[in-house]
């Protein structure tokens, strides 16, 4: 380098260092190495996603018609134990369609992968109340859902392929039951292969179904401990400004709560979710 | 032409033995990533946060690159300047942060304070010159740009720096 020795060079040598040792010791573990869901308020457009919320073709001709015909009564939206790492539910809706539900079901079930697995065992590592749930859509990212602190948190990272975009996102606590959450899972091409993931992580208490709406889609999906989430091809909102809305309903049809994300268009010309 | 944020493995070879697993090689350079990343950020509250993002964008990697150092020096170089363009949209907060009181000596206060207001980039040819002690190449390969532009940008840099101790 031709920068030549001199005193002001000399100094930033000394600078550099003195403010490198300011620096706090401190020991990462290397289990606490995952990556950190950003807050939903500052996220970018897609990854709130909620937008998201969609349903893919694939996975609703593969699976819904056999979910129409079969029962099975067991709870699936208890709030998980403290202990619990993996939701106890059975697998996805074997019950017929709820009256109120229209469209297809996007069928929800616990999963456990080696990477999700990893990824449970680390979140848990680093604390031992978070309480990692993965679940996942079939052909889709497992979701895995748990709490840091005062907030609830998803992250795709778990995906076979990971993501090159935002993984996760977190909402506080007390906006959970209202709020969809989401990230994008961008694929190795953004476009046309990325996938959008909205997730409601505190769906009510005895909720039978959420349904999904997003214009004029329309699904459905049995929760599985207390979560729910939907996907959409693309990372940005395909009607604007239009919500997307989660809604839960009891057995008899009773709406027990709702949660929302909006797509806007910031000053910086960014889609954002609110 | 302007240095593009593409992770490569860029950059010399540690003086270090080579760490023979992830984990190994995740201890042995966590406290250099910190310090790297704090120096090239002077925020305290996220050069872990870089850190740790740039070990979790490596480990899936690792077994395929032959100079891991590199290509975490490269991230972790790209994620600070990220976080100093965002953090230059908020003038007002980060310029309080930075004239906190920080141990520092006088002399390196200032000058730091002289840092703070160069460029991302310029800082970065600064710190890995200064601090990291890589020559101009190696700079010009973490920062994926031509050695003619790292030679500029610091150039540029050290003449504001004089150009602000003279005022």
């Amino acid at each position: 380098m031709t920068i030549d020795s001199t005193a002001l060079e000399d100094d930033l040598v000394v600078a550099f260092n003195e403010l490198a040792d300011t620096l706090p010791q401190r020991s990462l573990p290397l289990a606490a190495l995952h990556p950190r869901p950003r807050r939903a308020s500052r996220r970018r457009a897609r990854v709130l996603v909620a937008a998201a919320v969609g349903i893919t073709a694939v996975a609703v001709a593969a699976f819904g018609v056999t979910r129409l015909l079969d029962v099975d009564d067991a709870g699936r939206t208890h709030r998980p134990s403290v202990a619990a790492q993996q939701p106890t539910e059975p697998s996805p809706s074997t019950r017929s369609a709820p009256s109120g539900a229209s469209g297809a079901e996007v069928p929800l079930q616990p999963a456990s992968t080696t990477d999700s697995d990893n990824l449970t065992r680390a979140i848990l590592r680093r604390d031992p109340n978070a309480n990692p749930i993965v679940v996942q859509i079939p052909d889709r990212a497992p979701v895995t859902v748990y709490s840091d602190g005062s907030q609830r948190c998803m992250t795709i990272a778990a995906a076979p392929i990971p993501a090159a975009g935002d993984q996760g996102s977190c909402v506080s606590v007390d906006q959970a039951s209202q709020r969809i959450i989401g990230a994008i899972d961008t694929g190795p091409v953004e476009t046309p292969t990325s996938v959008t993931y909205g997730v409601w992580t505190n769906v009510p208490e005895g909720t039978d179904y959420v349904t999904f709406t997003y214009g004029d889609q329309t699904a459905w999906q049995r929760p599985v401990a207390g979560i729910s989430y939907f996907t959409v091809p693309g990372s940005r909102p395909s009607l604007g400004s239009e919500p997307v809305v989660l809604r839960a309903f009891d057995a008899t049809g009773r709406q027990l709560g709702q949660a929302t994300a909006t797509p806007y268009l910031d000053g910086a010309g960014s889609w954002r979710w609110q | 032409v302007g240095c593009d944020e593409q992770a490569t493995e860029s950059g010399p070879i540690m003086a270090i033995p080579a760490p023979t697993s992830f984990e190994d090689f995740y201890r042995s350079r966590l406290d250099w990533a910190r310090r790297l990343a704090f120096v090239l950020t002077r925020d305290d509250r996220c050069c872990d946060d870089i850190a740790q993002d740039a070990f979790v964008g490596l480990q899936s990697r690792f077994d395929d690159l032959e100079n891991p150092s590199a290509y975490l020096r490269v991230t972790i170089v790209n994620a600070c300047r990220r976080h100093l363009r965002r953090e230059s949209r908020r003038q007002d907060s980060y310029r309080q942060l930075a004239s906190m009181p920080s141990g520092l000596s006088t002399s390196a206060q200032e000058i730091l304070d002289l840092v703070d207001r160069l460029p991302a980039r310029q800082r970065a040819v600064l710190v890995l010159r200064y601090f990291e002690g890589l020559s101009e190449d190696e700079i010009a390969r973490t920062l994926g740009c031509r050695p003619g532009t790292v030679k500029s940008l610091a150039a540029r840099a050290l003449q504001r720096l004089r150009e602000e101790t003279n005022q």
